[in-house]
């Protein structure tokens, strides 16, 4: 059975004052980061099962002069040991069960080099329970190539993994129609299947740069022209398609600087903050603010290992570690910025989300969300799509979960105010993954964030300092038994704001919910009353408002207010203000046509206004912009009062009542001292 | 660690065939270590260009306490994020050259200036290009004895790295009955 090896003869003994070990003199670098030398594009390969990625690969290798030696020859010998002609494919599956069923088990990366350049190619499998595996391939491409068999066309796989390049941020796509020989390279043939996949990408918003016909296996189109066969193509070949994007300059953007803090060292008296440069650029002498707590500085030094001139700037997608000018406290989790340009800063994240877990992600249920060293607890409060990856259709029914690798619109809710952008901004702070127990089963990208109209003015005084108080939100909300909000009623003159805010205001005090109501006249009666009506002093009462409403949510009440609020920009501000203070806020708004609060006018106010007697009135001569994604809207012209009134207490009641876990962890009255 | 368990059977390079000393020398004796000291963890430096079975690799890779690889589902991982929790008596390969390349490591010696072992560098026109046992690791032809030299020689080699392994090539597959049983 096992039989020892041809013993070589036994080294000669070395002299005792021989150094076995050679140590290079440091030639030193630009880099203040390790890592590899030579830029390298990722590309994925993905596609339906058997339409080819594992021979396309193998093709490539073969035909770029990658292949190790014995390599080809080892596959040749696999091929015949299947009774088959040479399989390309063997080249990368290696592994036994895909040689006998002859497909790729898990995602492959291999390198190779072409005229100067350097690929390293991402093979992911095409099963559909082999899909996790796809998405850790896919995600770490920055082109990919989606392959189609000529003559089946578009398959299930196809449309799915074509909706996942688009759910993963993956807009560099290159779709090569393979197979070509068994549709007798017909060019008919190739232009339909072409307009099919141009339709079906462009509504996923990828505009494959290039839609090239090919035949791996017959070595046609991938780096060398077949003009036998299809001398009706006079587009590139797939290679040349390959090497003029890899020329590409900025695959990583500059976008705004997202620092992710790794961790605080202190050596001596120094504090050395360490994380990596997710986008934009850090120089010395930079202001920078770190997120959550805005506590803001400048950079000092970049730190790096033995550089005899220290670096002063470093650019995106580095690790780097920098001191700062003041002792702030920074921490694990937190993301720098520059003062403007800031990332949102909210408990409430919309975003498109994917699953893999074959247990489904329920509404309600916890789950870690892990964007960048942030890792926060958080629960779906709404599924308002689940797509279909097929058909790319919205299911219409309402959904409690989302099941295994289904794609979905979703609100999620954390625990604390979690640091964030929209992908479309920020594509590495706009992107999770969420995970349950100790599994990661799915990930998300973040399709709608709401920036601050202005940085909160506490940053520009560097000399104030903010007194945390020892009672957390949680144990509040433990103690009185909800959770406080800010329910924001917007609407005309006239529309029944106050009468909808007092009925609410005694519905919930019935419940044990603490509520209070913040009357916009009310308040130009105290705090407000050095304010007139101009534009000006009109948003600076509805900061004020937002401030007091802020306040009163956070000792946990449910605060009512009641103000016009003209403008959507305003309303944000207060909007962004709560959720950066990781408060609930619902805007609501009091939808009545201006005739109707007109012919209803309870104060005489429209027809001074129609008098000229009351200036600057919002609908008559100041304008009223409605809101555009309101959290609830009231027809109040057309429902009774009851009605709305009735809507309003459930949906404030779904906001701030407390779930099961939410008692059990919150530590009891009191909360952790 | 020595598998003295196995010694003790006589396994050894003289008398068996080095897939099977590879693993009861090298991945038995990594379990018994294991067992041993129950680490959670354990920093390996392989990459992806070393091998296919490697290329299938994570850079959190969990082991089964059987110390067994479960290609069949490994774990998602993207965006930077890992699965880094592991269950008793379970531990996780950390791996986190999987991404280099044997140029990018060579590069980084000669950036960094770090100290390497003479077996490297030609000697009588042979050098090592990948160091493992004695008896079953063979030498490349080659007469580089310098940094330059082996960054040179590596853009344009067409052999592999681990040519000169002979568990690696002792059978169809070695590799990959080697890494699902705890091999590195």
């Amino acid at each position: 059975m096992s039989k020892g090896v041809v013993m070589p003869p036994a080294p000669k003994p070395v002299p005792a004052d021989y150094v076995p070990v050679f140590f290079p003199k440091r030639q030193g670098g630009a880099r203040a980061a390790g890592g590899p030398e030579e830029p390298r594009t990722s590309i994925v390969v993905v596609g339906h099962v058997d339409h080819g990625k594992s021979t396309l690969i193998g093709r490539l290798l073969a035909d770029t002069g990658s292949l190790p030696e014995g390599k080809l020859e080892a596959a040749e010998k696999a091929s015949r040991e299947e009774g088959m002609p040479l399989e390309y494919a063997f080249l990368l599956d290696a592994l036994l069960e895909e040689q006998a069923q002859n497909i790729t088990i898990d995602t492959t990366r291999i390198g190779f080099r072409h005229n100067g350049r350097s690929f390293e190619i991402i093979d992911a499998p095409g099963h559909r329970e082999f899909i996790k595996n796809m998405v850790t391939g896919a995600a770490a491409a920055e082109e990919a190539i989606l392959l189609i068999d000529a003559k089946e066309g578009l398959k299930e796989q196809t449309r799915r993994h074509g909706l996942l390049l688009s759910l993963l941020g993956v807009s560099r796509v290159i779709v090569a129609v393979n197979k070509m020989d068994l549709v007798d390279w017909k060019e008919d043939r190739f232009r339909t299947l072409e307009r099919e996949i141009r339709e079906y990408l462009g509504g996923l918003a990828i505009n494959p740069r290039e839609v090239i016909p090919i035949s791996a296996r017959e070595g046609a189109n991938v780096m060398r022209r077949d003009s036998k066969n299809l001398s009706w193509w006079k587009g590139p070949t797939l290679l040349e398609s390959l090497i003029a994007a890899s020329g590409r300059e900025g695959i990583q953007a500059e976008g705004p600087l997202r620092f992710s803090v790794q961790d605080v060292y202190r050596f001596d008296e120094r504090r050395v903050v360490a994380g990596k440069l997710e986008s934009g650029r850090i120089k010395v002498g930079d202001p920078i603010v770190f997120f959550p707590d805005r506590k803001s500085s400048r950079i000092k030094t970049i730190e790096s290992w033995g550089e005899e001139n220290p670096l002063t700037e470093v650019g995106p997608g580095q690790s780097v570690a920098v001191t700062l000018e003041e002792q702030i406290f920074v921490e694990r989790g937190h993301v720098g910025s520059l003062p403007d340009h800031s990332p949102v800063e909210s408990r409430e994240v919309r975003a498109r989300i994917f699953w893999l877990d074959p247990e489904p992600l329920r509404l309600q249920s916890p789950v870690q969300l892990r964007l960048g060293t942030q890792s926060v607890e958080a629960r779906i409060v709404a599924i308002d799509r689940v797509v279909d990856a097929e058909k790319l259709e919205a299911a219409n029914e309402a959904r409690e979960e989302v099941g295994r690798f289904e794609v979905a619109e979703v609100r999620l809710r954390c625990r604390r105010p979690l640091v964030y952008d929209s992908h479309e901004k920020v594509a590495p702070t706009g992107r999770f993954a969420l995970q349950r127990g100790p599994r990661i089963g799915g990930g998300g990208i973040i399709t709608e964030a709401d920036y601050p109209v202005s940085l909160a003015k506490a940053v520009t005084g560097e000399h104030l300092t903010w007194t945390e108080g020892r009672v957390s939100s949680e144990a509040r909300a433990s103690h009185f038994g909800h959770e406080g909000a800010v329910i924001w009623l917007t609407g005309l003159s006239g529309s029944g704001k106050s009468t909808i805010a007092v009925a609410l205001e005694s519905l919930l005090f019935r419940r044990g919910i603490g509520s209070m109501i913040l009357d916009g006249d009310n308040l130009r009666h105290g705090l407000c009353a050095d304010l007139g009506f101009s534009l000006e002093d009109r948003a600076e009462n509805i900061r004020r408002a937002g401030e007091v409403a802020k306040l009163m949510a956070e000792s946990g009440l449910v605060v009512i207010s009641s103000l016009i609020s003209p403008l959507q920009k305003e309303r944000e501000a207060v909007r962004s203000s709560c959720h950066a203070s990781g408060l609930n806020f619902s805007e609501v708004y009091i939808d009545a046509p201006i005739a109707a609060c007109e012919k209803r006018d309870p104060r005489g106010l429209y027809q001074k206004a129609r008098k000229g007697e009351i200036k600057g009135f919002t609908g008559i001569d100041s304008p009223y912009e409605p809101p555009q994604k309101a959290d609830l809207v009231l027809h109040t012209a057309t429902e009774k009062v009851e009605e709305s009134v009735g809507k309003l207490l459930e949906h404030v009641l779904g906001l701030v009542q407390l779930k099961e876990v939410d008692r059990t962890s919150a530590g009891g009255p009191g909360g952790q001292i | 660690m020595v598998n003295e368990e196995a010694r003790k059977r006589g396994i050894g390079y003289e008398t068996h065939d080095p897939v099977t000393v590879t693993h009861e020398l090298k991945s038995a004796a990594l379990q018994q270590a294991l067992a041993k000291y129950k680490w959670d963890a354990l920093v390996t430096g392989i990459r992806r260009d070393e091998d296919s079975t490697r290329a299938k690799e994570r850079y959190f890779s969990p082991r089964t306490a059987e110390n067994e690889w479960e290609y069949r589902d490994q774990p998602p991982e993207f965006w930077g994020q890992f699965t880094t929790a592991v269950k008793p008596g379970e531990h996780v390969r950390v791996q986190p050259l999987l991404d280099w390349t044997e140029l990018d490591i060579w590069e980084y010696v000669r950036r960094e200036g770090i100290p390497i072992p003479k077996m490297y560098f030609a000697q009588n026109g042979r050098r090592y290009r990948s160091l493992g046992c004695w008896p079953i690791t063979k030498s490349i032809e080659s007469s580089v004895d310098t940094l330059e030299g082996i960054v040179e020689e590596l853009k344009t080699t067409k052999t592999s790295e681990r040519a000169g392994r002979a568990q690696d090539h002792h059978e169809r597959n070695a590799m990959q009955k080697l890494r699902a049983k705890g091999f590195m």
